[in-house]
């Protein structure tokens, strides 16, 4: 019996130690904000905050999860920043297919969280693991630039 | 012609001159510990050939099964994907290219055929059944310590196998390293054909240890510098040489440069699971070693390696100091700017940082922590570049071991990018690979593709 | 968490009812006296205001991917629902599955636009499927929006008319004095006005109005089309909330994988059937024999288990014994050399010959030469294929993320062996189409799957089944010869294409020469011909189809032809531009090229790029353009190379024709998206197939731009016309590729003749 806790609220789980956060999420907390899209770390769409980090849920077991707080796509907006940029993504109409912008939303947010300020070049280290079939770049760098732009 | 002419004078000259030196310090690799050396029949104080004393009751098959995981036949007897023994596998030479062959037991194309005398000459000798010299690929120069009776245990187990009919691949070599002849020159004066001999100024485990490394893993084949005649060089017995592409690191007690300042107990769980934790994991040919051979070894067995390679004399090698501490979490600090190489960081920030992270420790999981690690802290960035282009994909008592190989995906260019990149982050000096050289890389790793898996 | 369930699992349940209600009315065939282009309400509306369904005889946009109008499809579709509710909500239905194109919330636009509705009051709703209801329901070849226009544009009307019908006769007054503005009626005489809630019952209980009695509106009218809207599904898509396939969960719902043989065809003999059973959370396996139809179910090995990761677990551990027998053997780079070796000869029975091809060569002015290439290529949109399937009384429930839902039905029926009337099917929002989502493969699996489990089951595909189980966009060889005249045009043009065809007789899906040539190359004298390949990997339609490919191949011939000649790149294009076009039989929507706004897309877009300014060494600038998808399109690559080849991109210009614009982000999204898409592709993306096998097996391989490399300046103008608007998810891709590749050219004096640039050592700089 493990227990995790995501988005603040503890749960005890009884399954395999070695089962990626990832699944545990979607199939059997039913939190399925956090996507599947390669399952080797190369996508994005499954970023989680693992301790304040933003990390691939398809690769962290839960085993690997230890006492760190996971927070998913579904909680992200009762963060401040998390708020903010899911706003601006609203705001710019980022998404096309959509598929891929939980895993850029966590991201974004655990970039401002880190650096309130990035420059292009921030950007770049931090959202380069997120890949968008649509091609919904431009839009995505803009949208944090205005989220920062919000951030006091 | 006489070009040609001229060639084979010039390697019988190098071949001579290597001999030469050699046979003075080179040629025994357990000459380090002293000569107070006996027969093994004379040997009174444990037994350390053969399986383990868990095994002491077993089946010849079943000893023999376990001791063909000790000398590794497997690695290089099996194509990545393919049946285990069938051989083809290419080994790259920078001579030219050589396949294993099919050590199943088929009639026609394996060694169903062999007798035990013709058996023992291709693993002592180097000879095989038709009377022809065996590469050294073969590592019989190593297993030319083994004991006869292990090497029939070998056999026995071989011959349980399912006879696979694969005809061996014909070797890729330049001339005049295509002529077989002149094998036996260089059989006669690089193997030493003799048995294990123990050492009773050592001890019972340092005496398995080392009949285990050198009989049966022929650690240094991979570990230990190659002189000119290409024949092992053990006046730096174990201090690391670039084999097949990749660097088989120094495994001598220097501090700095080899393993004199990890503990047993990483040693121990490197050796059995391919990973301590601190200081990264294998890859590559260690990865196939610990995965198909070094994994298997009951705990007594590789304590005793341990007790081994503890007693191999320091040799320093010029790797600098291992950096065991992590970068800074901001991508643009931490290393001196000079060595940024701006592309390498855009290709680690997409396709790397999510597990390795900006600061090295991985947030996923110790297996991807790239910090301390001997393979990014090698300015040559050899196995860097080696594992980007082959990844990872191993299963270990302790997890999985995974990265995806960016070989298909990536050019060398991006490649070297992000190798100099990783080194100069993480590591203790940046490497300045070029497209060339991870082509060069590549080169000497080059495998037949693996099939795509069953799905 | 409850409503997770939920709201995949009961829909909506009157939306539900609707639909069965409409689905046991007799065929239209059968019931003359409502007849073809006749507006009807259904009954029981009363409750929840007023609903419509409209039918709708004649398909609006007669030309779809593949053309298989059914007959039931012709003759009775019913399109858009509206429900306006006493709340003044309006509720309106998107028929056509939201493939990433934007068409959820340009559908609503559409209807909002002429209803008059408040754009803050209107919540758009996914329908679920039925061809019969509903008409033509899938999402390709950028026809969704030309195929309803005027089908949702009547709806929009239709509903205002009954709504102003109910207010005129409460207030007495004549209706052609009632306003419509913002979701309220008005009559400005009397300064009376009501919201539309209000009125939603009584409207419900006017009578219909004849379709050609409405006046739909002009562009100048127009106060939310054209203006720029979020995507109706962000604030789900930003938090997360279930919305696509990949989300669904029902109560006992259990996880399927399957496997099929990495090469092609081949069929299983036997798998460790007893050690995958054994396996942690494993509930079930077993062998599916299939259709032996790739877009149905080939067969191979079904995992049923507790979880994804579980099901995933077991597939690793799988051994099948294929039978290859029949199996695919072949190698792309086999195909490469082949059709090297033989594109020099010009076949002898050519598909086309106009003119006298060999007098134009004796006697041009100047001649070129040249053969082009490029790989297959995968689809591989982000979410990987899956659906959710529930066999229960008799009645298959199906909850599908796919580009053509309506074309999967009779073959889920074929498969599941049960008539379609048996079959529902909701459809999800979908992670990505691309064209791989037009085949159904994926759902006929979960339904074959799901009549084997006691149990609601999800289907979910690895992204290595995803690469591995591909329909390819096929690779291609071009043999190209032009010829000068005297006065620097085009005199001739042979082609020699080499393709593939799966029967051999006709050539592959997606495998087939495109109609762009027609329009955009002019030459007296004209002879084509194909060699086609026998192929058993499936290839199928992948983003503008055929354009995407061949269109690199042939405006990059043209601008080495623009070369020979001496003449400007642009004026030999505009010159080029086929004005003899015959005019097309009206009824042919799909096809609206016009010279005139070939020529304009091509000049503004010249014009935004700065054709003619001088560029420092080492930079150049490359146009291109195409008729693509009923779009006209021109796009204009400015970048620099340098000593390694490394490729800056400065500027991307698009500029495309595509009559109105509904939604100004999502137009401007898909034009910016596409070229990224393209320029990815261009550069990096290639698929090798060895003895029958996928060797890319996943991003790692197969390295689409991550966003550092991304090109960031990327700009879109439209030439907005009242030309009937046409789609926007395919056009603005065939052209970047020759536009790039004329640009490195030009900067350059290298001729890209081969895709991906990345074979030919080119990467782009950051
Ligand atoms: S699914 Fe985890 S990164 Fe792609
Ligand atoms: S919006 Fe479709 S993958 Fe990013």
């Amino acid at each position: 019996m493990l227990s995790l806790t995501i988005n603040g609220q503890s749960h005890q789980i009884d399954l395999p130690e070695d089962m990626p956060l990832l699944w545990v999420l979607r199939d059997h907390l039913n939190l399925v904000g956090t996507k599947y899209g390669c399952g080797i770390a190369q996508c994005g769409v499954c970023t989680v905050h693992v301790g304040g980090k933003p990390v691939r849920s398809c690769q962290l077991t839960i085993g690997g999860v230890g006492t760190r707080a996971v927070v998913t796509i579904e909680a992200i907006g009762q963060t401040p920043n998390g708020a903010k940029v899911q706003q601006a993504w609203m705001e710019a109409a980022v998404p096309q297919c959509g598929y891929c912008q939980a895993g850029q939303i966590m991201s974004a947010t655990a970039l401002l969280n880190f650096n309130p300020h990035p420059d292009d070049s921030d950007i770049d280290a931090a959202m380069a693991g997120n890949l968008c079939r649509c091609g919904t770049y431009i839009r995505i760098r803009q949208a944090i630039k205005n989220a920062a732009a919000k951030t006091a | 012609m006489k070009k040609r002419i001229g060639a084979v004078v010039a390697v019988i000259v190098v071949v001579g001159l290597g001999f030469a030196g050699w046979l003075v310090l080179g040629r025994d690799p357990m000459s380090f510990a002293g000569n107070a050396t006996v027969a093994l029949e004379d040997y009174r104080d444990a037994t350390v050939t053969g399986a383990p004393a868990q095994l002491a009751g077993a089946e010849l098959v079943k000893r023999g099964e376990y001791l063909t995981h000790a000398a590794d036949c497997q690695a290089c007897h099996t194509v990545p994907g393919g049946t285990p023994f069938a051989g083809g596998f290419a080994i790259n030479m920078p001579f030219g290219t050589l396949y294993s062959t099919n050590i199943t037991p088929d009639k026609e194309t394996g060694i169903g055929t062999y007798t035990d005398a013709q058996f023992l000459a291709a693993v002592h000798q180097g000879i095989r059944a038709d009377g022809d010299y065996l590469y050294p690929a073969m590592p019989y120069t190593s297993y030319t310590y083994m004991t006869d009776a292990d090497a029939l245990a070998i056999k026995a187990y071989l011959f349980t196998l399912a006879p696979v009919h694969a005809p061996a691949k014909p070797n890729q070599l330049s001339w005049p390293f295509s002529q077989r002849r002149l094998l036996a020159a260089w059989t006669a004066m690089f193997n030493p054909d003799e048995r294990f001999r123990p050492n009773i100024g050592q001890s019972p485990q340092w005496n398995r240890g080392a009949y285990l490394a050198e009989a049966m893993g022929h650690c240094g084949e991979c570990h230990t510098p190659r002189n000119l005649a290409y024949a092992l060089d053990n006046r730096s017995k174990f201090a690391g040489a670039l084999t097949a592409g990749w660097r088989a690191y120094n495994i001598t007690g220097d501090k700095e440069s080899g393993i004199g300042d990890w503990n047993d107990e990483d040693i121990y769980l490197y050796l059995s699971t391919g990973h301590a934790s601190g200081h990264g994991g294998a890859a590559g040919p260690m990865g196939e070693a610990t995965d198909d051979s070094l994994s298997y070894l009951v705990p007594d067995d590789v304590h005793a390696l341990v007790s081994y390679l503890r007693s191999i004399p320091a040799h320093a090698s010029d790797l600098p100091r291992t950096v065991t501490t992590p970068a800074p979490p901001s991508h643009k600090e931490g290393m001196p700017v000079a060595d940024a190489d701006a592309r390498g960081e855009k290709i680690f920030a997409g396709a790397c940082a999510s597990c390795h992270d900006w600061t090295g420790v991985s947030p996923v999981t110790g297996f991807a922590t790239l910090t301390g690690v001997r393979a990014v802290n090698d300015p040559s960035a050899a196995n860097v570049a080696q594992t980007v282009v082959h990844g990872v994909n191993r299963t270990t008592a302790g997890g999985r071991i995974f990265m995806p190989a960016f070989g298909a995906g990536y050019s060398d260019d991006d490649i070297a990018a992000v190798a100099n990149y990783v080194t100069a982050r993480f590591g203790a000096k940046g490497a300045h690979l070029t497209a060339k050289d991870v082509a060069d890389l590549r080169a000497q790793a080059a495998q037949p593709h693996k099939e795509a898996p069953d799905g | 968490m409850a409503d997770t369930r939920s709201s995949f699992a009961q829909s909506d349940a009157y939306l539900s009812a609707l639909i069965r209600e409409v689905r046991a009315a007799p065929a239209a065939r059968a019931l003359p006296a409502i007849g073809r282009r006749t507006l009807f309400k259904l009954a029981g509306a009363g409750a929840a205001g007023l609903v419509l369904g409209f039918r709708l005889g004649d398909a609006a946009f007669a030309a779809e991917v593949g053309n298989d109008n059914t007959a039931a499809s012709q003759s009775l579709a019913m399109n858009a629902f509206i429900r306006i509710a006493p709340d003044n909500t309006i509720t309106i239905y998107s028929k056509a599955p939201e493939i990433g194109q934007g068409i959820k919330t340009s559908f609503g636009v559409i209807i909002a636009e002429e209803l008059d509705a408040d754009w803050n009051h209107v919540v758009m709703e996914q329908a679920d499927i039925n061809p019969k209801v509903y008409g033509y329901q899938g999402a390709g070849g950028s026809t969704s929006i030309p195929r309803a226009w005027d089908q949702l544009r009547q709806a929009g009307a239709g509903a205002k008319a009954m709504l102003i019908a109910a207010a005129a006769e409460l207030w007495g007054v004549d209706p052609s004095q009632i306003t419509a503005k913002d979701s309220v009626l008005t009559h400005a005489a009397s300064g009376r006005s009501a919201p539309y809630g209000s009125l939603a019952v009584a409207a419900a209980n006017m009578p219909v109005p004849d379709p050609k009695s409405l006046i739909l509106k002009t562009r100048g009218q127009y106060r939310l089309i054209g203006k720029r809207y979020r995507g109706v599904d962000d604030p789900k898509v930003v938090s997360g909330q279930p919305l696509f396939g990949i989300d669904v969960q029902l109560p006992g719902m259990v996880y399927a994988s399957y496997t099929k043989c990495p090469a092609a065809g081949g069929k299983v003999r036997s798998f460790n059937v007893d050690e995958i059973k054994a396996q942690r959370g494993v509930l079930d396996a077993f062998a599916l024999n299939g259709t032996g139809l790739s877009v149905e179910v080939m067969p191979g090995v079904a995992i049923i288990a507790k979880d994804t990761w579980s099901a995933f677990q077991a597939k690793d551990k799988l051994k099948v014994d294929w039978d290859l027998s029949e199996a695919s053997t072949e190698s792309s780079s086999q195909f490469s050399a082949e059709a090297k070796k033989i594109a020099a000869d010009f076949p002898k029975k050519p598909d086309q010959d106009v003119g006298d091809m060999d007098k134009s060569f004796a006697n041009a002015v100047k001649t070129a030469e040249a053969y082009y290439d490029y790989p297959f290529a995968a689809h591989v949109p982000l979410e990987p294929m899956n659906a959710t399937a529930h066999w229960h009384d008799g009645v298959l429930e199906m909850w599908v993320p796919t580009q053509q839902p309506d074309r999967g039905l009779p073959l889920i029926a074929k498969v599941a062996g049960i008539p379609q009337e048996n079959i529902v099917m909701h459809q999800t929002r979908v992670g990505g189409g691309f064209g791989r989502r037009l085949i159904n493969d994926y759902t006929c699996e979960a339904a074959a799957i799901a009549q084997k489990v006691n149990a609601p089951v999800k289907l979910q595909w690895t992204r290595e089944d995803d690469f591995s189980h591909d329909f390819y966009r096929p690779a291609g060889y071009h043999q190209f010869k032009g010829a000068i005249d005297k006065d620097g045009r085009i005199d001739a043009w042979q082609e020699h294409f080499i393709t593939f065809t799966a029967d051999g007789k006709k050539e592959a899906s997606g495998a087939n020469l495109t109609d762009n040539l027609k329009y955009s190359i002019k030459a007296p004298n004209l002879r084509r011909a194909k060699t086609m390949f026998r192929l058993k990997i499936p290839t199928g339609p992948w983003r503008a189809p055929g354009d995407n490919a061949q269109v690199f191949a042939a405006q990059s011939f043209m601008h080495e032809l623009s070369l020979a000649s001496g003449r400007d790149h642009v004026a030999f294009l505009l010159d080029a531009v086929n004005r003899e076009v015959p005019e097309l039989a009206p009824k042919d929507k799909s096809i609206n090229f016009s010279p005139k706004r070939a020529s304009d897309v091509i000049k503004l877009c010249a014009e935004k790029a700065g054709w003619g300014k001088t560029l420092p060494k080492g930079s150049g600038l490359g146009l291109a353009w195409c008729y693509s998808h009923a779009g006209h399109v021109a796009q204009a690559v400015e970048l620099s190379v340098d000593a390694n080849k490394r490729i800056k991109v400065e500027r991307i210009v698009v500029v495309l024709d595509v009559g109105p614009v509904i939604d100004m982000a999502g137009s401007e999204a898909q034009a910016q998206g596409a070229s990224t898409d393209a320029l990815s592709t261009a550069i990096g993306l290639k698929i090798t197939i060895e003895n029958g096998r996928i060797q890319e097996q996943n991003y790692n391989a197969y390295p689409i731009l991550r966003m550092p490399f991304a090109p960031m300046t990327i700009e879109p103008y439209f030439i907005q016309s009242d030309n009937p608007p046409t789609g926007m998810g395919e056009p603005a891709f065939p052209a970047l590729a020759p536009a790039l590749g004329n640009a490195i050219f030009a900067a350059t004096g290298e001729r890209v003749r081969r895709l991906p640039l990345r074979d030919l050592g080119y990467s782009l700089a950051i």
